[in-house]
């Protein structure tokens, strides 16, 4: 019985849910999310968890489309157009709308951005990132060895 | 990690997880065997592909599961073997490795909802507030009267289920 890799595969998938459920959440600096991508770097274990976790993560949080039914999104959807309108209506009416530009925030697809807040644990010592060799290797067989 | 790799390998490599999983499942002792030999290859997987892609990611990922479960077999002389299995039948057979259905997105979402409703009840309830509801933990803690902490663990755990559940095939459950 292998315990102890069963136990270091225990404890990266723990921790790689960890990162998962904090970066969602509140509280989430900068500081934690280098703190993720130096965990991330570590090893290709701890990416390999990550992702796979990471994918289901992103897919639950696309189930509001799932569970609210159809009719309702289309009524929603009509009220929220019906409200803008008259909201802009209203702006323009009592001239509360200027010609200033208005700063756009650009949302990164990435597996790392979010929005800075506090931290509770953090990651003992960030490592270096991994150094991605240019050359390729011999082949698909000799890379399945290891 | 660039993400190009990552999109790979949860597209051409995840995707393939509930034929991985029957596979190892027939040759090893145990869930928590066919767990930490998964990881492995996925490692392994990873690792090749981030030097360079696979050209053929499914028949990749079977052959590092071959010569995983090959070491592992040397090393472990405890790995259960009936009369017929030897080196040899570690080739993949072609039934085994059929083709996944290609389901819809909405399919897919479908599926996680129901795996969802097949979580424990206190840990879906958190997960569909967070997740569905959108709801965040700290007013998930205060709703429900339970800290933060303990919040965040049924997300943890939640999360880790799920993925079993989705990736593997396998309805959710507490080992």
């Amino acid at each position: 019985m292998t315990t102890e890799a069963q136990s270091t595969r225990e404890q990266i998938e723990e921790a790689a849910a960890t990162w998962i459920v904090r970066r969602d959440g509140e509280g989430w600096t900068p500081a934690d999310a280098a703190a993720l991508e130096a965990w991330l770097a570590e090893s290709v274990a701890h990416r390999a968890a990550f992702l796979r976790l990471d994918a289901v993560w992103v897919k639950a949080g696309r189930l509001e489309r799932v569970s609210r039914p159809q009719r309702y999104r289309l009524l929603a959807v009509a009220a929220s157009v019906v409200l803008v309108v008259v909201g802009a209506l209203v702006a323009v009416q009592s001239g509360l709308f200027r010609a200033t530009p208005v700063p756009r925030r650009h949302w990164r697809r990435r597996l790392l951005s979010r929005d800075p807040a506090t931290f509770r644990r953090r990651s003992p010592t960030p490592a270096s990132p991994p150094a991605c060799a240019a050359s390729a290797d011999p082949g698909d067989i000799a890379a399945a060895r290891g | 990690m660039p993400d190009s790799v990552a999109e790979w390998f949860q597209r051409e490599i995840l995707s393939h997880e509930a034929a991985l999983v029957r596979f190892l499942s027939r040759r090893l002792p145990s869930p928590a065997d066919v767990q930490d030999v998964r990881h492995d290859i996925y490692v392994r997987v990873l690792e090749a592909a981030e030097r360079e892609l696979p050209r053929t990611p499914r028949g990749f990922l079977f052959t590092v599961a071959r010569h995983i479960l090959i070491d592992r077999g040397r090393r472990n002389a405890l790995v259960k073997m009936g009369p017929l299995e030897d080196a040899e039948s570690l080739n993949v057979l072609i039934d085994e490795v059929t083709p996944e259905r290609q389901t819809s997105d909405r399919q897919e979402l479908q599926r996680l909802s129901r795996l969802l409703q097949g979580l424990p009840a206190r840990c879906r309830e958190v997960v569909w507030m967070r997740r569905v509801e959108n709801i965040p933990q700290k007013v998930i803690a205060r709703r429900l009267d339970i800290a933060e902490a303990t919040v965040e663990k049924h997300l943890v755990r939640g999360i880790r289920l799920l993925a079993d559940a989705f990736h593997g095939a396998e309805p959710p459950h507490d080992d």
